[in-house]
């Protein structure tokens, strides 16, 4: 017995259903770019734009700036108390609340006031 | 016509029936696969990366928490909190050697890379590095680097780097290790403790012991003479597997659940061809076969569902590691890979398993329609229209 169309188009479509829920709930990132303790080492080794990941530890509303810290290090200790190292973030429009998970686009720029002597001027803040 | 040639026949007699029956296991046994074989390549990169260390004593800051203590092993950016006294301290106990680590990172061509800081003389002694090209040296303005970052950024000795700020000349290559000692640009500690403005402090330390018997007597010794805290080799690689084995084990669970619901899916299928086969069972009764014989003929169709399901969940399952591995680096879980290449995703132990699990979980779930079809009585079977 030859199969039928219908069932055909349904084998595929289970298929790529399958494997596709599967690799994704195997793979899907939760944030993508530098880590905050990666970039804090050397920061001015870093041209041009670069994409930082991080959790939101303050917020500095008055100047337009937040300090994110190392993302892999508040997955693990769940808070945003401990880390020693932390990046400023210079940002225009709403600032992220504190905790929140976040991708920053933008570039290092030197800044004396700020922790490390420097800035991460975001010209794109994705709140995740 | 044998009992196999049978089997197979009335199996493939509905082929889309017999496809999805089939889809149903193959994704179980897949996502049960790809979550075995990343884990136990995960597990061998861990213990890999451990050995690499070459330290039977780790020694640490007090108060570090597991994720410090894991990137001992992932060489990620560590808090600077031993002073050089403290390691003058520990290098004075009798029948150990100490080995310091500062470990940083910097950047080439926007792509992080690990700087450590070493003793240039003790560490290469502890390691048993070779050099492939170029010297070993490691001065203020010199730095050695391993094979890997050597190929990857086309470094040649003689070039140079730039550490915050600061040039430093490539000495010397190290002859391929095939661990993490491949992707580091090593700096003489002082000139990197100074570069990276930490003052006179380690990451952490890194202790061979002469008799690893008297294992726990070094770490009381240590800790008495300085205000560190110890961990074994062994700890260090439970408290990383502990971490992954929990994560592990819930997506296991996972996968087991769509084992069994393809088990179910089997059920179905095979009591679906009882009932449209009730007068082929008559007929084989009333030619001689016996319940032992009916009972078997429906078990082994149920087992070969789970032979060929197993096969085709094995290379789905494969394949979908191999298309994870590159993501899983991303994991706080398992960020202790060397690259996403070094994950072992085959092994003969996975196929083992994987291929007993789903015959067994099959046969199981033949065993209540085989009943069934052999319990059948012959009147009332061959006399179904």
């Amino acid at each position: 017995m030859r199969l039928s169309r219908f069932s055909l188009i349904g084998l595929i479509f289970l298929i790529v259903l399958s494997l596709g829920t599967a690799a994704l709930a195997f793979t899907a990132p939760k944030a993508e770019g530098l880590d905050v303790d990666t970039v804090y080492s050397d920061p001015f080794a870093y041209k041009g734009e670069i994409k930082v990941r991080g959790a939101v530890a303050g917020l500095e509303p008055d100047k337009n700036r937040f300090l994110v810290i190392d993302y892999k290090e508040y997955v693990a200790c769940q808070s945003v108390a401990c880390p020693a190292k932390w990046i400023t973030v210079s940002a225009s429009g709403k600032l992220p609340e504190s905790g929140k998970m976040v991708e920053i686009k933008g570039a290092i720029e030197k800044d004396e006031s700020a922790k490390g002597g420097f800035v991460l001027n975001a010209s794109e803040v994705k709140v995740k | 016509m044998t009992r196999g040639k049978l089997v197979f026949k009335n199996l493939t007699r509905k082929k889309s029936r017999f496809l999805f029956t089939i889809m149903g296991i193959s994704v179980g046994i897949a996502s049960l696969v790809t979550l075995l074989s990343l884990g136990t390549g995960l597990e061998a990169e861990v213990k890999k990366q451990s050995q690499a260390l070459g330290a039977e004593l780790v020694v640490t800051p007090k108060g570090w928490c597991a994720y410090e203590q894991i990137s001992v092993l992932t060489g990620e950016t560590l808090p600077e909190a031993i002073p050089n006294a403290d390691v003058e301290k520990v290098a004075a106990i009798k029948g150990i050697t100490a080995i310091p680590y500062l470990v940083q990172r910097t950047a080439i061509k926007n792509q992080p890379v690990t700087v450590v800081g070493i003793l240039p003389k003790p560490m290469k002694q502890f390691k048993n590095w070779e050099i492939d090209r170029g010297d070993y040296r490691l001065d203020q303005e010199s730095a050695v680097v391993g094979s890997s970052i050597a190929q990857q950024f086309e470094l040649k000795t003689g070039d140079k780097v730039t550490i915050r700020g600061t040039e430093f000349k490539i000495q010397g290559i190290l002859k391929e290790m095939g661990n993490r000692d491949d992707l580091v640009i090593y700096l003489d500690l002082a000139t990197a403790q100074k570069l990276y403005g930490v003052g006179d402090k380690v990451s952490f330390i890194a202790v061979k012991v002469d008799d690893v018997t008297q294992m726990d007597r070094y770490s009381q010794e240590i800790q008495e003479r300085a205000n560190v805290a110890v961990v074994s080799d062994k700890q260090l690689i439970r408290s990383v597997l502990a971490i992954m084995g929990t994560v592990r084990n819930t997506l296991q669970m996972i996968a087991a659940v769509a084992v069994l619901a393809a088990a179910f899916g089997i059920i179905n299928t095979m009591l679906t061809a009882i009932h449209e086969r009730k007068r082929e069972i008559g007929i084989l009764q009333a030619l001689g076969a016996k319940r032992r014989t009916i009972f078997s003929l429906f078990l082994y169709e149920s087992a070969l569902y789970g032979l060929l399901g197993g096969v085709l969940g094995l290379a789905a399952g494969f394949a979908l590691s191999f298309f994870a591995a590159p993501y899983i680096e991303q994991s706080e879980f398992t960020a202790f890979l060397g690259s996403a290449q070094s994950v072992k995703m085959f092994s003969p132990a996975v196929v083992g398993q994987t291929m007993l699990f789903a015959v067994v979980v099959a046969c199981l779930a033949g065993i209540y329609p085989a009943l069934k079809a052999s319990r059948l009585s012959p009147v009332e079977a061959i006399s179904y229209e």
